[in-house]
């Protein structure tokens, strides 16, 4: 899986590429949680290009998403593929993350 | 050897040869010398006693005793004479040499004297006097025995003794001739036996020689001839002219020999070539159950450049291949060789068989100086669909065997390759149901000739194949070539003989009961494979988009459960999953041997919970339960055993 990173006024852009399932979810991870430790507290994460995720990617969605509550910080996440989508829908992530169609829509909740 | 039994041959022959001549002539002469000593002591005796007689006339008549004593012992001076007596008229004896009287056998035989009649002759008798010897007794009357009678006795002893000596010089005359002809005959024997011993020494030689090199030097029997110029020179003769007639003759047979291997060779290198091309384990793909195929070479005694080759392009295409090369021997095989390898690297880069030819048409013609051709069948098979793209370059065309039905595949136009760069290969296409098979051969099938020059003809071949109808690929290649060997009956096979069967045996839309299954390690790495396995399967029998995502992501949840949670230790461990798809329902089963796990226990998670309250874990079961049909769990022999059944949409 491959991570594009970008920068939007104080907001952090993660463009997710390729699968992530238990091998690449624990790249990812590391990568997620060092940013929230250097203090980067928006994130949007675009899976507009991401083909497949297992409960190992969801995990990480969830670890991201929960050490951030206490900094006021927030993932949000848009773009989702029909076959995503109906992972997220099986686990009831709609109910616990802010997703969105567009990126742009995802920028606007965090700005 | 030879000499010595010879030499006692001929030794013995002489012993018998003078012992049967010393015999008799010992006896002849001992006789002879008996008579002659005998008549002289006789006649010697007879002179004696005439001379006393004579002589003692008066004195018996005058009784002088002591004068005739004289007279007789004068006589016994005489070799051989023993004794001397005079009797007198009245027959007493009055003078004698017996000391120290006369024996009676002299006494008794004077008186048989006086009664016989003399006339004027000596009276010889033979005498035995016990104690004295053997005597020859000459009696003569003195004055017609009036005056009296005088007896000479001779020593007969002496005669004896006088024949054994000249017996003996004799014998040993006769000793010393026979040693004299040992002595001539060892030599004469040695002198003949001597060129045989050379022969028969050579003879035995000559069975440790090398007869296709050239004699070393002369033949030590060469001087035979010349020396004896007897049979057995003639002999030594013929052994000379025998040895050289081998010697050429060997060289000879030696000569055609080596050119008998060369072609021999030259063959076996051929067929060598053409039999490592073509691929010979059947069968080829065990882990395809999709398709029967079996294929078989038989080649001729000069190698006709025929052969045959599958292999798969990609997962799903299988490419074969038939062809036979123009020509025939070493030749054929390179040819054959070139053509074989330029298909499987064609078949690489591009997929479609009129291309294939193509391509491989170019390339041929490119180097063929030796303006050789080949004619060759090519087709694909999509293993998942049964359909078959092909092109036909001047080969045969297959036969398409269908419940029953036999018809040749359709021309697609397009001559043998090799002949012009400039030629379009066009296709065709079939589609294999469960059960049709394809029968590509070469002509040395349907050329085969019995012994009348009949043909076996495209026509036998396909009543063959309708008769041999449902058989599998490996009966209906052994039938026909046994058909075909049965046609020829004997008649040496002048082409080769080749055949290929593929036996489509998967109707995706009809036939749902296949399983396979896939052995994988404990390693996060072995997810992709295994979920490459499931897509296989998955469209191999034409599961929807969806059904597939499902089933991998499924077996990814599970398997990553089983790597990351089931073993306690770092040890290499075997995961077994196995897929089935029966009556519409997948199937798919996971082992290991990990730490006992029931899936089915592990509490669900609550999907409605805000994010502060949800926990993390939980959400891949969840998955795993949500996308699949039917779960179940079971522990036996150690082993977990999770059984997932979906219910499949069809694409």
């Amino acid at each position: 899986m491959d991570i594009h990173e970008e920068r939007k006024d104080g907001l952090l852009v993660l463009g997710l590429e390729g699968r992530l399932d238990a091998i690449s979810s624990k790249m990812f991870e590391e990568k997620v949680l060092g940013m929230i430790d250097g203090g980067d507290t928006r994130f949007v994460i675009d899976l507009s290009r991401l083909d497949y995720v297992s409960s190992a990617g969801l995990r990480v969605f969830l670890v991201a998403s929960k050490r951030l509550v206490p900094a006021g910080g927030k993932v949000v996440l848009c773009s989702l593929q029909e076959p995503v989508k109906q992972v997220f829908d099986i686990v009831g992530f709609y109910s616990v993350f802010s997703i969105h169609d567009s990126r742009d829509e995802a920028l606007n909740t965090l700005r | 050897m030879t000499r010595a039994s010879l030499f006692t041959k001929t030794l013995v022959l002489i012993v018998v040869l003078f012992g049967i001549i010393a015999t008799t002539t010992s006896i002849l002469s001992g006789w002879n010398l008996y008579r002659n000593l005998t008549q002289e002591y006789q006649s010697k005796g007879v002179a004696i006693a005439k001379s006393i007689a004579d002589s003692s006339v008066e004195m018996l008549l005058n009784a002088d005793v002591s004068t005739i004593q004289s007279v007789v012992d004068q006589f016994t001076e005489i070799e051989g004479v023993s004794y001397v007596i005079v009797f007198d008229g009245q027959g007493e004896a009055i003078s004698h040499t017996f000391v120290p009287t006369v024996p009676g056998d002299v006494l008794e035989l004077q008186r048989q004297t006086r009664t016989q009649a003399f006339n004027g002759r000596a009276l010889t008798n033979n005498l035995r006097v016990e104690g004295m010897g053997d005597f020859l007794d000459i009696a003569l009357p003195i004055l017609a025995g009036v005056a009296g009678y005088v007896h000479v006795g001779m020593d007969r002893s002496l005669i004896r003794s006088r024949i054994w000596s000249a017996v003996a010089i004799q014998q040993v005359l006769m000793f010393v001739i026979f040693l004299l002809s040992a002595l001539v005959a060892y030599a004469f024997v040695k002198r003949i036996s001597q060129p045989l011993k050379q022969l028969a020494d050579h003879a035995g030689e000559l069975a440790t020689q090398d007869f296709s090199e050239p004699a070393i030097g002369p033949s030590d029997i060469a001087h035979l001839p010349n020396k004896s110029r007897d049979e057995v020179g003639k002999l030594a003769e013929s052994f000379i002219t025998m040895e050289s007639a081998l010697r050429q003759s060997v060289r000879d047979l030696k000569e055609t020999t080596a050119a008998k291997e060369r072609i021999e060779s030259e063959l076996k290198i051929a067929r060598d070539i053409q039999m490592s091309m073509v691929p010979k384990t059947f069968p080829p793909f065990p882990n395809r159950p999709e398709f029967d195929l079996f294929a078989t070479l038989v080649p001729a005694r000069e190698v006709g450049g025929d052969f045959y080759d599958f292999f798969f392009i990609d997962d799903h295409h299988l490419c074969f291949v038939i062809g036979d090369v123009s020509g025939k021997g070493v030749p054929a095989a390179l040819f054959m060789a070139v053509t074989r390898t330029l298909f499987r690297t064609t078949a690489g880069k591009v997929t479609e068989p009129d291309e294939i030819l193509s391509l491989v048409n170019l390339e041929i013609c490119r180097n063929n100086d030796t303006c050789m051709f080949v004619t060759v069948f090519c087709a694909v098979l999509d293993i998942r669909t049964g359909e078959v793209e092909y092109s036909n370059g001047g080969h045969n065309l297959p036969y398409r065997i269908s419940h029953g039905e036999t018809a040749a595949l359709k021309n697609t136009g397009g001559m043998a390759l090799g002949f012009t760069e400039d030629v379009a290969y066009g296709s065709g296409k079939i589609v294999l149901r469960a059960g049709d098979g394809l029968f590509l051969y070469t002509d040395g099938v349907t050329e085969a000739m019995d012994e009348a020059g009949n043909q076996f003809s495209e026509s036998r071949l396909e009543e063959f194949l309708k008769q041999a109808n449902g058989s599998s690929a490996t009966k209906l290649i052994q039938g026909t070539v046994d058909q075909v060997k049965r046609h020829a009956a004997g008649v040496a096979q002048s082409d080769d003989i080749t055949i290929v069967t593929l036996k489509y045996l998967l109707d995706a839309k009809a036939t749902m009961g296949e399983s396979i299954a896939v052995e994988l390690k404990n390693s996060l790495s072995e997810i992709e494979r295994l979920a490459r396995t499931a897509d296989d399967f998955a469209r191999h029998h034409q599961l929807s988009a969806e059904t597939r995502r499902n089933v991998k992501l499924a077996l990814d949840e599970i398997l990553t459960n089983i790597v990351s949670y089931a073993y306690a230790d770092a040890d290499e461990h075997r995961i077994v999953a196995r897929f089935a798809l029966e009556h519409k329902t997948l199937t798919i089963e996971v082992e290991d041997d990990g730490r006992p796990f029931n899936p089915l226990e592990a509490p669900e998670p609550d999907i409605a919970q805000s994010l502060q309250e949800r926990s993390i874990g939980g959400l891949g079961i969840h998955l795993v339960r949500k996308l699949t049909d039917e779960l179940e769990y079971q522990r036996q022999n150690g082993r977990n055993i999770l059984i997932m059944k979906l219910k499949v949409k069809e694409a």
